[in-house]
């Protein structure tokens, strides 16, 4: 919003829906006055230290809604560019994964297992045949094998 | 669907029940025989009709199959219909990878289970998730291995499969076990060297898989950051100078310390900026000294401490963390030194602005108050954040401790396991904006930078009966730092640099106590602060959890 400047017009928002913006605000009010989040937060990522799925008690029960109403927040965070309440929201679906199958994972976002009968053949492939691998191992050991053996008898 | 031509089936037969039951009751005899050859006409046509009620059944039953089966295939319509208006594909495909990002915290090779496997099973719920799943090498990239009797092929295969998928990214892994004898453990170590220009982060916790993951190759590790070795200690330290050539090495974690006495000579010290050690070993100063850009200190208590003479100056050091433990058998055995007293007796931080304290379990050793304060002269520094978490200190020792921190803007204080306590209605009277007239503990206003407060209670049973009066202090404390806030220190000079800072944001936690109605009407005024700006939150014990929809 820092391009929009200051200004008594009406800054439309057309892709977040009134409900939406309350508690997006909500959550702003909320968080008044907290450090914003580093310009490199996002590129920190692979640090397994600040990879954590932890939310806050307040944030976790802001969140607690439905999933159209979670959803939307989402989008509306990325829109807004939000990105501790896109963190949040982001965190709360990682969670709902977290610890399902993905047969589970399908009833509980309404998602259809769409893969072609190939795909699902496909889906249990490994990219390097098992076979060759299995060769591979032995052929290490052997060669393992051969050079203590080589180095013994010197 | 198809429509089946209805056929019109009806049976010829007349079914005349009155009639045939009165013949069953009075033709018998030999007479009944005179009729034989109606009876036989009668009989083939009431054959004829069951023959077709058969083949009527048998057409209606193959209908019903039929019509399932069209039920069946609509229901599945009606499904991909219900997928295609299903929030979560609203979302794009970038923030559906940061959902997959946070859910792909470690992808544990070794299991026997889906669920940990996370990269594999994004990728098996549809085709939109397979793509974007296969297409992030990142995903595939967080590698977790446990070494034991159990190691198969079958993980041999799957981490052959789970690099190849992980392309050119940069590799996190962790390899717990190892010390059991196994051919493929071996093999394992084999191909995770193969990639060792990958390695970003490496956490290995036995030393006779890491001489198998460094003995293969020339020792050249251009992406590693991250590397923690727990098992290193005094008589394996040699071991890291195999990293002698890691340019990015920034990050290290080592095991327990004896004694450092020659630090290793090729290992890239200097680069160094963040160490965490598992305890305080004689000739630190040798180690402090060697790493010249070191910013973050971590140490964790695994020994008894003892006092040492020799000073350490760490004059880059930002951030201190001290993770004290001390079992009952010591607080027995030893005279009760703590990792903190001997760190605060002998060291020197004039950079330090961070200082984070834990203590593990009950830990009876008192607050070393003198040798803090000596700390804090000796060192100057101007601490902007200090965490006491389950420390053993006084509320009277506390506030002497904050008086010597007067830029301190981030507390968080929890009493946790602590059988002394700080959190007592002495604590926030002290920390009000304005000093109470004629007070023996403080003579200005403490810590005024104060920004963000976060206290954490749990309940002593001396803190249960002061749990009113505690709550009323702290309530009155915050609304007078809100109210005061850029307000001058008046007892003081009247100078820029000691005016009352606006506490912005306040976190109290009551681990032990459920909000009541009691609670709620204590607390009121915080919620006018917070409609006013102030971040305000006040936790209590949570209720039985309540479990939405989705959950």
């Amino acid at each position: 919003m820092k391009n929009v400047g200051e200004s008594d017009q009406p800054i439309p928002l057309p892709n977040v829906s009134s409900s939406v913006l309350k508690k997006v605000l909500e959550y702003c009010e909320h968080h008044r006055g907290e450090p914003l989040p580093a310009p490199d937060a996002d590129t920190s990522q692979d640090d397994t230290r600040k990879r954590t799925t932890d939310i806050s008690e307040w944030d976790q029960k802001f969140i607690t809604v439905d999933q159209e109403m979670l959803f939307e927040i989402i989008l509306a965070a990325n829109y807004l560019d939000i990105k501790s309440l896109l963190d949040v929201g982001c965190k709360t679906v990682a969670n709902m994964i977290k610890g399902k199958t993905p047969e589970e994972i399908r009833k509980l976002f309404n998602i259809v297992n769409d893969f072609t009968p190939e795909e699902e053949v496909r889906l249990l492939a490994l990219p390097h045949s098992y076979h060759q691998l299995i060769l591979s191992f032995w052929h290490h050991q052997a060669q393992i094998k051969k050079e203590n053996e080589w180095a013994e008898d010197r | 669907m198809a429509n089946i031509p209805a056929q019109r089936f009806e049976i010829q037969t007349k079914l005349d029940f009155p009639k045939i039951m009165r013949r069953l009751r009075s033709e018998c005899g030999p007479t009944a025989l005179d009729d034989e050859a109606e009876l036989a006409t009668l009989l083939a046509a009431v054959n004829k009709d069951i023959e077709g009620c058969n083949g009527e059944i048998d057409r209606l039953r193959s209908q019903m199959v039929l019509v399932s089966e069209q039920r069946r295939k609509l229901d599945e319509y009606q499904s991909y219909f219900g997928f295609l208006q299903s929030p979560i594909r609203r979302l794009p495909n970038e923030l559906l990878l940061r959902i997959f990002d946070s859910v792909c915290h470690t992808n544990w090779i070794t299991s026997k289970e889906l669920e940990s496997l996370p990269a594999l099973k994004l990728s098996r719920v549809c085709a939109r998730w397979r793509n974007l799943a296969r297409s992030t090498p990142e995903l595939w990239a967080r590698i977790t291995l446990s070494l034991d009797a159990e190691t198969s092929l079958n993980h041999f295969a799957l981490l052959d499969f789970y690099l190849t998928l992980s392309s050119q990214a940069l590799l996190t892994i962790n390899i717990a076990g190892g010390s059991a004898e196994n051919n493929i453990h071996s093999e394992i170590c084999w191909m995770l060297t193969a990639h060792s220009i990958r390695w970003k982060s490496l956490l290995v916790w036995c030393e006779k898989v890491f001489e198998m993951l460094v003995s293969d190759k020339p020792a050249q590790y251009p992406s590693l950051e991250v590397l923690m070795l727990p098992f290193i200690d005094s008589d394996t330290s040699a071991h890291l100078d195999t990293f002698h050539d890691a340019p990015k090495l920034r990050d290290i974690r080592l095991g327990q310390f004896s004694q450092v006495a020659e630090v290793p000579t090729k290992f890239p010290w200097n680069q160094v900026t963040r160490l965490d050690v598992n305890n305080y070993p004689t000739g630190i100063e040798h180690l402090i000294e060697t790493c010249g850009n070191l910013l973050e200190l971590e140490f964790r208590e695994t020994v008894p401490s003892v006092l040492g003479s020799s000073s350490v100056r760490a004059s880059t050091l930002k951030g201190l963390c001290l993770l004290l433990h001390c079992p009952s058998s010591w607080n027995r055995r030893f005279s009760g030194t703590t990792l903190a007293e001997v760190l605060f007796s002998s060291w020197t931080c004039p950079s330090l602005t961070s200082l984070t304290i834990k203590s593990g379990e009950r830990d009876e050793r008192s607050w070393p108050k003198a040798s803090f304060h000596s700390f804090t002269q000796r060192s100057s520094f101007h601490l902007t954040t200090l965490a006491l978490v389950s420390v053993p200190i006084s509320d009277r020792d506390f506030i002497d401790a904050l008086a010597a921190l007067p830029n301190l803007l981030e507390l968080t204080i929890d009493n946790g396991l602590a059988e002394v306590n700080p959190i007592t209605p002495l604590l926030f009277q002290t920390l009000h904006a304005v000093v109470p007239a004629g007070g023996d503990i403080v003579s200005s206003v403490l810590v005024p930078k104060l920004r963000s407060l976060r206290v954490r209670v749990s309940e002593t049973s001396t803190q249960t009966s002061q749990s009113d009066r505690i709550d009323a202090e702290f309530v009155e404390m915050v609304q007078s730092r809100w109210h005061s806030g850029g307000l001058v220190d008046v007892q003081q000079n009247a100078t820029a640099a000691n005016a009352i800072a606006c506490l912005r944001s306040v976190v109290l936690q009551l681990v032990d106590r459920k909000l009541g109605r009691g609670e709620e009407e204590i607390f009121r005024p915080l919620a006018a602060l917070e409609r006013a700006g102030m971040r305000v939150a006040v936790i209590g014990k949570p209720r039985e959890p309540r479990y939405s929809r989705y959950h």
